[in-house]
Formats: structure tokens, sequence, C-alpha cells
């Protein structure tokens, strides 16, 4: 039985490791608009790009990455299309 | 008379050409100066942005507010105001890569984050009327271009899904928390410890990880407080014993747009007990499996789904009971199997795509939620509690929300809370 859970952690590490090398094109190619919605919406319910000004968006994006385990492409993608519409 | 005329042609054309040297030179003089004074104007525009402009460091106070109300459906006992409270969210970043996060606690005693009663680092209930002050996190973040986190401090703990990301009162659809979690209560809610967290890419879908070390979790052995015996205490700032707990988080998002998310989580602790106590080797464990998904129906609005499964377990031990309970006869040492099991399944509708703003602005929720403790423990517990609610939202972070409960205690709820 043990040799089968360390077979399964060892398979789903390399897995994730292999599958980590390349991200798909459909996720690179999403603009901030696309992942603001589907981030924030895991949560709670989109703030709108206008309530924060540029320097707030950076402090809130930080806040963010570190609470809803954003990657750093959503964050940066996110706070740019926050900053640049509000 | 030709003469004439040529000479006179040519005093008008020299006239002419002064007059028009002398406007085009008034033009210039003028054009010159306007220009002058746009750049002066931009200079001191530039200079009071120079003055006011944010440089890599920068702090942010946000937060959150509310106001319970609870009214018992039974005997009507508790009909009051039943919590009023603020934490304020400190955000300061001192570099792209440093950052320091705080949440402060600032609440009526007697009263929690959800209107659940607040017990004390010993597990008894506050007292009421006065104010008390929490620090819910102070985390110090260090953050890897490659977006690995580290963190140190007081952090939230990653164990399940709600104590992380549904605790604050403007994110939480009802006006209570669950059974067991929230301060004070049977689940943690916050480590003393370090930390190293982030996210990763895994092709279309996504891995979220946490790992952390802290000081973990101390067993009650009853010694102050008896009718608290084998429970687990929380308080995290000052460790009994040389030993850490272990814990953490794997987050999976198998759907590219990140609308689903299955958790599971855990903790271990070697020994919750003492030092040199005859508990010091007890140990504890915890773990936790949960979901978190999220739609668009077409017409309709958002629909979500979350829910928890918490299992705790707590190694065996005799605890004494009380002088009066052993002169009624009762033996000076007993035991339970200390494991206790939590969970909670949560559904909302919010019909966002509604042309009528009322409708737009509503939300209706339901929850289904149970807490089992020990049997033979002092500190039993066999709840279960179905919650129907509506939300009314005024904006993104703020809503009136109204709630019946029906289980063991039935009451009605009503919350007004602020996101900042």
């Amino acid at each position: 039985m043990k040799t089968f859970f360390r077979f399964a952690l060892v398979s789903t590490l390399l897995t994730i490791i292999i599958l980590s090398c390349k991200q798909s094109q459909a996720i690179m190619s999403k603009n901030g608009n696309e992942l603001w919605a589907e981030s924030c919406t895991r949560c709670h319910y989109a703030p709108p790009s206008v309530d924060f000004n540029d320097h707030e968006w950076d402090l809130i994006g930080m806040h963010m990455q570190i609470k809803a385990q954003l990657t750093q492409v959503e964050v940066e993608k996110i706070i740019h299309y926050l900053k640049d519409t509000n | 008379m030709k003469a004439i005329t040529i000479g006179l042609f040519v005093v008008l054309f020299g006239h002419v050409c002064i007059i028009y040297g002398q406007e085009d030179h008034l033009l210039k003089s003028d054009s010159i100066n306007k220009s002058e004074e746009v750049q002066n104007q931009i200079d001191d525009l530039r200079d009071h942005f120079e003055e006011v402009k944010h440089g890599h460091s920068g702090f942010l106070l946000t937060g959150y507010t509310n106001i319970t109300y609870r009214q018992d459906l039974i005997d009507g006992e508790n009909t009051k105001f039943d919590y009023a409270g603020f934490s304020p969210v400190f955000l300061w970043m001192v570099s792209d890569q440093l950052f320091f996060e705080s949440e402060l606690q600032i609440h009526m005693k007697g009263g929690v984050h959800g209107g659940e009663i607040e017990f004390d680092s010993n597990g008894q209930e506050g007292d009421e009327g006065t104010s008390n002050f929490n620090l819910g996190y102070a985390n110090m973040v260090y953050m890897t271009k490659w977006g690995v986190i580290f963190s140190a401090g007081k952090f939230l703990t990653p164990i399940g899904i709600f104590n992380e990301r549904y605790h604050p009162t403007w994110i939480n659809p009802l006006p209570v928390d669950p059974i067991g979690i929230g301060h004070g209560g049977l689940l943690p809610s916050s480590e003393l410890g370090i930390q190293v967290r982030g996210a990763m890419q895994t092709g279309r879908s996504k891995l979220t990880y946490s790992l952390f070390l802290s000081n973990g979790p101390i067993l009650n052995d009853g010694a102050i407080h008896p009718e608290q015996a084998g429970r687990l205490i929380y308080t995290n700032f000052s460790d009994n014993n040389a030993n850490k707990a272990l814990g953490g988080r794997i987050g999976f998002l198998p759907l590219s747009n990140s609308t689903l998310e299955l958790g599971v989580s855990g903790l271990y602790a070697d020994k919750v007990g003492d030092l040199n106590s005859i508990y010091e080797d007890v140990n504890a464990s915890i773990y936790s499996f949960d979901i978190n998904y999220y739609t668009q129906i077409p017409n309709t609005g958002i629909f979500r789904f979350s829910g928890q499964f918490t299992k705790l377990d707590v190694g065996d031990a005799n605890y004494e009971n009380t002088l009066l309970e052993v002169l009624d006869g009762t033996p000076l040492l007993y035991n339970f199997k200390n494991s206790s099991t939590f969970y909670y399944a949560m559904s909302s509708l919010r019909t966002s795509a509604s042309k009528r703003k009322f409708f737009k602005n509503s939300e209706l929720v339901t929850r289904y939620e149970k807490g089992i403790t020990p049997e033979h423990s002092k500190w039993h517990l066999d709840e279960h509690r179905i919650l129907v609610g509506y939300v009314y939202w005024l904006q993104v972070r703020s809503a009136f929300k109204v709630a019946v409960a029906f289980g063991e205690e039935s009451a009605i709820y009503g919350q007004f809370t602020i996101g900042l």
C-alpha cells in the first residue's frame, strides 16, 4: 500500500512539473479584462477599476496575489487592465 | 510723373514691409510669451506631480465594518444588536518584492465576525459589552520574481476555504460563520510562524500551494478550565513546547476559466501538550477538503457553490474530573475519543442579469452546516443548522443581509456590512 502511495505521489509531482513547463496558449492569450472577471469572482464580485487609483491597485494586486494565490502573469495583466481603465 | 509714382510706390511698399515686420515681430513675441507661459505651467504641474507621486513604497488603509442583529425564534431571549465591529486592513508596499499586510479586528466582545459567541484563549465565553481588539493577521511578505511567496508573522490558517477567503463580512454572503469556524471557533483561524505559498499554471489548469510551519495548537488539559479538557486552543502567541505544527493546502483549478477550485489541506502537530506534563506527547491532526465553484447562467446571473469538510483528531489522553464531581462519585479520570467533524455546503444565486435594479442587486443564499465534537467530552456538541438568506448588494462591497437559521438555536439575523 505504501509503495502505491509513493508511486502515486511521485507520478503526480512529475505530471505537475511536466505540465508546468508549457503553459497553454489559451491561458497565455487571455487579457486583463478576462482575468479580472474570472479571478475576482472566485471569491467576490469584481470591483470596478474606478474604485481605486493606480497606486492603490498596485497594493491591492500584491494583497490579492497572496490571498487568492494568483500567478505573477495574472496579477500583472489584471493590474495593467485596471490601471488602464480607471 | 512716372518717377514720382515709382518713388511713392517704393515708399509705400517700404512702410508696408516695416509695419508687417513689426506686426510679425509682435506676433512672434506674443507667441514666445504664450509658449513660455505654457512651459511654466507644465513645469509647475511637473513639480506638483513630483511632489505627490508615489515612489516604490506605498500604503493603503482599507477594511470592512458591520453591525449584526439577532433575534431568537423560539424563546426570544436574544433580541439584540449582537455585534458591531470594524476591521481595518493595512497594506504596506515597501518595494516590488517586500510587502506587509495586517488586519485588526475591533469589535464588541460577546460577538465575533459573524455574530457567533466569542471565546477567549481558554475557551471561555467572553464578557459582553466590552470592546475587543484582536490582531487578525500581521504578515511580512517577500515575493520572488517567479511568484513564490515567502511570509512570516501571523497569517490566516490555510485550512479549508472559508477561513482565508470568506471570513470578511462583505465576502461571506450570510451574517454568520459556519459552525466551528471563526475566531474562538473549534478550528484554527490563524498561525504564528512562516509560510511559503504561490500558484503555477499547469497547462490549462492551475495549481495553488501553501506550506507553513507554526507554533500550532495547544491542548487544554483542563487544569484551569475542566469543562474544556481535551479541546485545542489556537492562541499561537506562546508555544507550550518545542514542537512545531506543519500544515498546508493544495488547491487545484482544473478549468481554464478558474471557476472550479478543489482543495485539500491539513495540519499535523506531534506534540500539543505542555512540556514535561503527562500530556506532552499528545498529538493533533486536522485535515480538510473544500470545493468552490461559480458559473454565469445566461439571462439569470451568477450561481455559486462552496463547501468544506474538516476533521480534527487529538491523541488519547486521560483528563481529570473536578473535586466536586469526584465527591459525587464520578471517577477521577476519564477519557474519550477526541475526534471532531465540521462541514458545510453553501449555494447562492445572484440575479445579476435582470434589467430591474432590485433583482440585479439581489442574491439568495442557503447553507447547510453541521458540527460534531467528542461525545463524552464536557464540550460535546452535535449541531446542525440550515440557513436561508437574502442579500441586497448596495454596491460591490456593501450589502444588507437577512437570514433565518433553523437548527438547535433557530434565530433571525440581520446584518449591514460595508467593505471599504
